[in-house]
């Protein structure tokens, strides 16, 4: 066996072996889809501000009843908790005002619009685009059925063949959605446009973090000394590569079996996922270009301080485009866009994202892959010799000047 | 043979070896000797191809160093260290694995040492729950485990215990046979009772070089030890140059009587200073290497 490969093959063993190796399959991609839908939440908790809602009363009844007794709750501060439109003044089909109505949600007109029909029941529907607040939900819900007691008429001495008719007149609300059918389908579908970036950023930072720190232990313990009397640093540099790219094979593996799990049990739909080959391409791409930067760039280091300072700074280039994700997938092909997809250090993670949004023509996908390929080559020239002189050095950071005289070596 | 030849190294533009040479031969014990911060680890490790010369070249065997050489060499460095959370199996196995050495006899050789010092019950410790004795003995036993026919120890017994340091200098001892063994040290005392040939340097450059008894030998024409009836710190010496006393004992000095008239002095202060015996001594390594490097200087 060749020594690049028992390299390889120790660097993968005992990184498999560590405890936290565990932890970071499992634990951190649910944390970090956790923290990505709490702010979701958190949203609609906080939304404390009137809120505009769409109605469409198909009966013609009930729409201004419901109206004056949805705008009679408060907010906190006193300001009502809805304004209401109606959106059924034109005679249109029930399927061309909800076309309507769907487009006034989806450009953030109205925050959702309420359905009232009676087919022969009464029957009223709430329909948005995102996971809305159940409180408002309930406000909505007890609104129309005070609106709907008021209309039929009964209210003070209420016999029972009365209570009989009000019972079925008091709907109980119905929740859709616009592009989803259900709560789980707005989460399974915010988990899938987020799924690749988020494994991509889970097995970059924690398998780097766990390189850098392994390369900084084998430098300050002088076990690199003994490595290097037994294989030339190239072998050792093609070692950990391998080592390190079997470790994030063996990653996605596992995550690929748990998806196929996830998708048997119909809790993950592939299908949602949009550009499923170009995204994991790029997912493969980007894996080891921010590993050869890691390479690089963790034979400077000496300490675990310092290699956490470098894990924080490689992270700032993959966690950019999820804070600028929102207006990412909402104009996918903007001048911000597309200049951070051209971008070497943020491309990967912005096309991830943007790939769930549009359609890149292939011209596109194929120029930005070969502007990654070539940095992602100066990437490798630069870290190995970094890596060729860093690996020896201890003691003080080397200074700028040091490194560029390091790079200029032959 | 192992033939290091006109070696120079800079760093950027420091120049850390000044055009040494040096020849090793089987069988025997070469101590690269010096000060810290003389040149021995750089020499090692350009011996070893862990750094390139700036110049000069290194033969074995009449042959330029090639990817062979990697596994026919045991090292032992000076800042010693092992995976911390590693068991000592795996880590002896995939060391000699590392210099060629297949898995089964690796794992054979690994159980061999491990019971020849007494490490066995510590098989499947991990190196951090070993004492820092037995973690000694592991990277001892990683750096002649594959059976290298050149073994380079730097500082080998720095930080070792008394124990740990019998132990060793037996099997180095053992070992010296039929392998070039290269021990670079800045202990003189442990050098001149090991090694059969030494190299001293001093800021990259070479003092001396050879056989150890021919220099010492060729040294010591003037060194004589003088013993007193009385305690060295009860005698005034005063009458003595103090720059050529080399050595005080509790009742004897060492003394260079390069400048000095001696048969004048013992008849002038022999009863005076009650001495008791006269005698032509070798000078030791390290009076040896004092006097070459101020020679030098």
């Amino acid at each position: 066996m060749s020594k690049s490969l028992i390299i390889a093959r120790w660097e993968f063993i005992e990184r498999i072996k560590n405890k936290s190796f565990i932890i970071s399959m499992i634990l951190l991609p649910l944390l970090l889809i956790g923290f990505s839908l709490l702010p979701t939440f958190l949203l609609n908790k906080g939304n404390d501000f009137p809120l505009p809602l769409g109605i469409i009363d198909l009966t013609k009844k009930y729409h201004k009843e419901f109206s004056n007794q949805v705008v009679q709750n408060y907010l906190p501060d006193g300001q009502p908790a809805f304004f209401t439109f109606n959106l059924a003044t034109k005679t249109m089909e029930k399927s061309a005002l909800m076309k309507f109505a769907d487009k006034q949600v989806l450009s953030d007109g109205i925050v959702g619009y309420v359905i009232i029909e009676e087919n022969p029941d009464l029957k009223i529907s709430f329909r948005t685009k995102e996971i809305f607040n159940p409180d408002k939900l309930n406000i909505i819900e007890n609104s129309f059925n005070k609106a709907s007691i008021i209309v039929n008429g009964i209210e003070g001495n209420i016999s029972p063949d009365k209570i009989q008719l009000i019972k079925s007149k008091i709907a109980k609300i119905e929740k859709s959605y616009i592009d989803a059918k259900d709560e789980t389908d707005i989460i399974k579908s915010f988990i899938n446009s987020y799924l690749f970036i988020i494994l991509l950023i889970t097995m970059i930072l924690f398998s780097g973090g766990m390189f850098v720190r392994s390369l900084v232990q084998e430098k300050s313990n002088r076990i690199i000394e003994l490595i290097l009397s037994s294989c030339t640093s190239k072998e050792l540099l093609l070692g950990k590569v391998l080592g390190l790219s079997f470790f994030g094979l063996f990653q996605l593996i596992i995550w690929m079996i748990i998806g196929i799990v996830l998708h048997k049990t119909n809790s993950l739909d592939f299908e949602l996922i949009k550009n499923l080959h170009y995204q994991i391409l790029f997912f493969i791409i980007g894996y080891v270009f921010y590993s050869s930067i890691f390479i690089g760039l963790g034979s400077i280091v000496n300490t675990d301080h310092e290699a956490q300072q470098l894990t924080g700074f490689i992270s700032i280039f993959l966690i950019f485009p999820i804070i600028l994700a929102v207006e990412i997938i909402r104009a996918p092909n903007s001048i911000l866009s597309l200049f951070l997809s051209y971008f070497p250090l943020t491309s990967v993670p912005v096309m991830l994202l943007r790939l769930n949004s549009t359609d890149p023509t292939l011209l596109e996908v194929v120029s930005i892959i070969l502007v990654l390929l070539f940095s992602l080559y100066i990437i490798i020239f630069i870290s190995s010799k970094l890596f060729r002189i860093g690996i020896l050095r201890s003691g003080k950071k080397p200074s700028v000047k040091e490194i560029i005289s390091w790079i200029k070596l032959k | 043979m192992l033939e290091i030849r006109n070696i120079s190294k800079y760093f950027n533009a420091n120049l850390v070896l000044d055009d040494i040479s040096f020849t090793i031969n089987k069988g025997r014990i070469f101590g690269i000797i010096g000060p810290n911060g003389a040149g021995k680890t750089t020499t090692l490790r350009i011996l070893l191809k862990i750094l390139t010369q700036s110049s000069g070249e290194i033969l074995f065997n009449n042959s330029t160093l090639d990817q062979q050489f990697f596994n026919i060499t045991g090292y032992l460095p000076e800042e010693r260290g092992l995976y911390p959370k590693s068991s000592v199996t795996n880590i002896l196995i995939y060391l000699a694995q590392l210099k060629g050495m297949k898995y089964s006899e690796a794992s054979k050789k690994t159980k061999y040492w491990l019971n020849k010092l007494n490490l066995e019950e510590y098989a499947k410790y991990n190196i951090e729950e070993l004492s820092k004795g037995n973690q000694q003995k592991v990277q001892f036993i990683s750096a002649i485990l594959h059976e290298p026919q050149i073994l380079i120890l730097d500082e080998p017994f720095s930080g070792f215990d008394p124990v740990n340091q019998s132990i060793f200098r037996e099997i180095i001892e053992e070992l010296k046979n039929d392998r070039y063994i290269i021990l670079s040290t800045h202990l003189m005392d442990l050098a001149e009772s090991l090694c059969d040939d030494i190299f001293l340097i001093n800021n990259g450059k070479k003092i001396i070089s050879g056989e150890l008894k021919s220099i010492l030998q060729a040294e010591n024409r003037n060194i004589y030890k003088i013993s007193f009836q009385k305690n060295v710190d009860e005698i005034d010496l005063t009458v003595l140059n103090q720059s050529n006393i080399l050595e005080k004992n509790s009742n004897s000095i060492q003394i260079d009587i390069s400048d000095i008239n001696i048969s004048g002095f013992l008849d002038k202060y022999s009863e005076k200073l009650k001495i008791t015996e006269f005698k032509k001594v070798s000078p030791s390594l390290h009076q040896l290497f004092i006097s070459l490097v101020e020679k030098k200087d």
